[in-house]
């Protein structure tokens, strides 16, 4: 049961992370449910931080077992798959939090922005967590590794073309 | 903005010398940080809207750290596991098929268990191209063993369809295809001059004389001969009975029954010594012109060969490593521990011989970095003390001078003539050598003939030398050592470039395996012929680990047991990292020794077979869990897993990841798991699983764990 759980709240962290970045991509191109779609993405951010972290606890608890903190902070520090996971939930815990009204006021729009687009190193290092760890069928891994490549690169297109946009005709910063 | 990151980032990941993504992610977050910090001070202004020439210029000036940066990139990608990602997913990802099976290897003339994978199927049929298709044997929980043989295709395929039925739904599979080349080994003369030698490999026996050699298809892995009474008596390996060929005949016979797993044989007059490692450990003695059973011992080791001192007879076995002296009834007349296994025995009534890689027994502590210490040893044949140890190997020349002429690596087999001269042929090089009581030691190098000679033979006035790598036999004179004869069995390298280069990449590679490396040490030293010695080494200054049986890797990546080598070929590094590398060129040996690897089959286990009793052992397998990480049909799932969350009582580092191994070819493979803890599978299952932590084995009942290991020993 422990693994089954572990299993499946990995997954929904992973599919919400990737819910958020396929919103956010439809919140771009689809202006006129900018607002929902915007809501909808920080909710599966939620989501995804939260299961995220309920998969690590999981986890930690099952395959670390006994192992006191210290060693089991030693072990997801040195083994490489582990440590890719940790880093995408600490990643996602700081988005997780600077997500509400309050952090997002405080830290400014553009800040926050930035801070924001760590999204996609969350979700890359979570690919590499998924593509390298010992459960996940690697035939699902490489398919949700190239949807983050894609997402990523449809991301990278989008900043590309605005800055040659910009380049053209100054505009005010993106506010995502 | 971003440049001004990604500029500073990069010179900051520079500067620090990162080498991982948690580091690159640091350095990224400082340098966004500080650019933050600016935007905040009286330097907005020059850190927004810069001008083209600014910003060109940053680029430049980002230039060398990303240069830097992308310098560490090897590293980077091993401190990630970046490396094994690619073929550890490849064979990940054909045992997640829905159907799948393993091994991914086809050895033509070759006995295989195959273990398919079909979750709730009812019936499993597999058919290898151009066979009929066998029904295989379901063992419960969606998995079924498949016994066959197959005939294989032409010798220049390199892969071969398997079809698989599944309730009659048909499934196809791809699986590397090997057809080997014949090996001859186990030269046996008798005072005739009729000679035979047998070649496991192509299911082949050899005899006749050496001008007029004749062949003999034999099933079932031919593992030994003798000539006696002017018949060739042939041990197998997988079939119980002996098989006779008449010297004149064509038609092989079956002879006495002994038991399957016969490993070696000798002879001495009509009687015949046969080592045996099946479902018992046992010596069998028979009287062949009789055909009577004159003797059968138990033997606690794993026997590697036997040999006739007179009326004794003599066994070496690994795990243990020992040396034995028997009766003709079987009755232990004495035993000597070795440190390592004998790697080579010759017996005479005046003399006992072995050729190991460590005898003296301080080598038994040698927690540092272990090298091979190629040696003969002379014993005395009554009370096996030894008498005379010289080491083979000249290290110091092959240090000091790279390339020098090599000398007396892997003394692989051994032959007493009258004189009790003791002629030895060096596997690891091209040499063979005499080692006489009253003179000097002579040799000659045979490297025009072939390489590796692997079988020695007096015939009265001529040694007989033959390599199984290369396929190729010679005749010397015995006084003066000069070549008066020559024969081949295997096509030569020129006929396999050409008619099929796998197979010429599969010899190269195993010449990679066998040859010497200026350390003094090859694959062999430890993989003894592609098996293993038993013990324990310590590789490059880590723990000690036992050494690894390195047949049925095929399809198993990554590799060693933390599976830092992604790639077969990898395990050259080995040779180059930590025993200083190979002499002299010879091509990509990264590929070939790959190639050669890849060509290994499983070995069939000799276990008893009894499907109700593997049926409760897979599913006692399944219930303890043990299948979430020996996944069939290869029973692994090729993940890695930090060591101390299933052993926490292990000593290493946080770091020690342990590469989860294939649960094949497991009988006669102890000492059992990573550092050797458990002598048996019974305790991998009790006593060396205290934690509970590999496999819930603790829930599982006595008689539960007896069929588990029923179970695993058929694997």
């Amino acid at each position: 049961v422990s693994a089954a759980l572990t299993h499946t709240s990995g997954w929904l962290a992973m599919a919400s992370l990737l819910a958020s970045l396929g919103l956010s991509l439809a919140a771009r191109g689809l202006s006129e449910h900018r607002a929902r779609l915007v809501a909808f993405r920080r909710l599966a951010g939620l989501l995804g931080a939260a299961a995220a972290l309920a998969h690590a606890s999981l986890a930690l608890v099952a395959v670390l077992g006994p192992a006191s903190l210290e060693e089991a902070s030693a072990i997801v520090g040195a083994v490489p798959y582990l440590r890719h996971g940790a880093l995408a939930l600490a990643l996602l815990a700081v988005l997780a939090l600077t997500s509400f009204p309050e952090l997002n006021a405080r830290l400014g729009l553009r800040t926050w922005s930035t801070l924001h687009r760590g999204v996609y190193v969350a979700a890359a290092l979570a690919a590499l967590h998924v593509l390298a760890g010992p459960s996940a069928d690697p035939r699902l891994a490489l398919a949700v590794t190239v949807v983050v490549g894609l997402l990523l690169l449809a991301r990278l297109a989008r900043r590309g073309s605005r800055a040659s946009e910009e380049a053209r005709e100054p505009q005010p910063p993106d506010d995502t | 903005m971003a440049l001004l990151v990604t500029v500073l980032g990069l010179s900051i990941a520079a500067a620090a010398g990162a080498s991982s993504v948690t580091q690159l992610i640091l350095a990224f977050s400082l340098a966004w940080g500080l650019v933050e910090l600016g935007l905040r001070t009286s330097l907005a202004p020059r850190l927004v809207g810069l001008a083209r020439r600014e910003r060109a210029l940053l680029v430049l000036v980002a230039v060398v750290p990303a240069l830097d940066v992308a310098s560490r990139r090897d590293a980077l990608a091993d401190a990630e596991g970046w490396r094994e990602l690619a073929p550890r997913w490849v064979d990940r990802a054909r045992l997640a098929r829905r159907v799948a099976i393993a091994p991914p290897l086809v050895v033509a003339g070759r006995a295989q268990t195959f273990f398919v994978r079909a979750e709730g199927a009812g019936t499993v049929r597999v058919g290898f191209e151009g066979e009929d298709a066998i029904e295989a044997t379901s063992l419960g929980h969606g998995v079924f063993r498949v016994d066959a043989t197959p005939r294989g295709v032409d010798r220049s395929r390199e892969d071969i369809t398997v079809t698989i039925s599944v309730d009659g739904a048909v499934h196809d599979a791809r699986l590397l295809h090997h057809a080997p080349v014949p090996h001859p080994r186990g030269i046996r003369v008798d005072d005739q001059h009729a000679l035979c030698f047998v070649s496991e490999e192509s299911g082949e026996v050899f005899y006749g004389v050496l001008g007029a050699l004749r062949s003999m298809p034999v099933t079932g892995g031919p593992a030994a001969c003798a000539v006696v009474g002017g018949a060739v008596w042939v041990a197998v390996r997988d079939e119980p009975s002996l098989v006779t060929i008449a010297a004149e005949g064509s038609v092989a016979a079956r002879g006495p029954a002994i038991g399957r797993g016969a490993v070696a044989m000798a002879s001495e007059g009509a009687k015949l010594a046969i080592a045996r490692s099946g479902e018992r450990r046992e010596l069998v003695v028979l009287d062949a012109l009789a055909g009577s059973e004159l003797a059968r011992a138990r033997v606690e080791g794993v026997p590697l060969e036997v040999a006739f001192a007179g009326d004794r007879i003599v066994l070496t076995t690994r795990s243990p490593a020992r040396l034995e002296l028997r009766a003709l009834d079987g009755a232990l007349l004495a035993s000597r521990d070795l440190v390592m296994p004998a790697a080579a025995l010759a017996a005479s009534p005046r003399a006992i011989a072995i050729a190991t890689t460590a005898f003296d027994e301080a080598a038994r502590d040698n927690l540092g970095n272990h090298f091979v210490e190629d040696q003969l040893v002379w014993l005395d044949p009554r009370t096996l003390a030894p008498t005379r140890v010289v080491p083979t190997a000249r290290r110091t020349d092959r240090q000091d001078h790279a390339g020098d002429a090599d000398r007396g690596l892997g003394p692989a087999a051994l032959a007493f003539d009258d004189d009790a001269r003791l002629y030895v042929a060096f596997v690891s090089s091209s040499e063979l050598a005499v080692f006489s009581p009253d003179a000097p030691t002579r040799g000659v190098d045979l490297g025009d003939r072939f390489f590796g000679p692997s079988s020695v033979a007096i015939d009265g006035e001529t040694v007989l030398a033959g390599s199984a790598i290369d396929g190729a036999l010679v005749a010397l004179d015995r006084r003066s050592l000069e070549v008066t004869a020559g024969a081949r069995v295997a096509p030569t390298n020129a006929e396999l470039l050409r008619e099929a280069p796998r197979l010429l990449q599969v010899r190269l590679g195993e010449r990679s395996f066998f040859e010497g490396t200026r350390a003094g040490a090859s694959c062999h030293s430890c993989h003894l012929g592609g098996s293993t010695d038993g013990e324990a080494h310590n590789i490059g200054g880590r723990v000690l680990a036992p050494t690894l049986d390195v047949r049925g890797l095929a399809g198993t990546a990554p590799f060693l047991r933390d599976g830092s080598y992604p790639r077969l070929g990898d395990l050259h590094d080995v040779a180059v990292l930590e025993y200083r590398g190979y002499r002299e060129p010879a091509g990509d040996r990264r590929a070939t020794l790959e190639a050669y690897l890849a060509s290994l089959p499983i070995p069939v286990s000799l276990a008893d077979r009894d499907v109700v009793r593997e049926q409760r052992g897979l599913d006692a397998f399944v219930r303890a869990g043990c299948a979430g990480c020996h996944a069939a049909p290869a029973f692994t799932t090729l993940a890695r897993h930090p060591l101390r969350t299933i052993f926490p009582d292990h000593p290493g580092d946080a770091a020690s990841s342990l590469d989860v191994p294939a649960l094949r070819n497991l009988r006669g493979q102890e000492p059992y798991l990573h550092d050797g803890r458990a002598r048996s599978l019974l305790e991998v299952l009790t006593t060396a699983n205290a934690a509970n932590r590999h496999g819930d084995t603790r829930a599982l009942s006595e008689q539960d764990r007896a069929d588990l290991v029923f179970f695993l020993e058929t694997l």
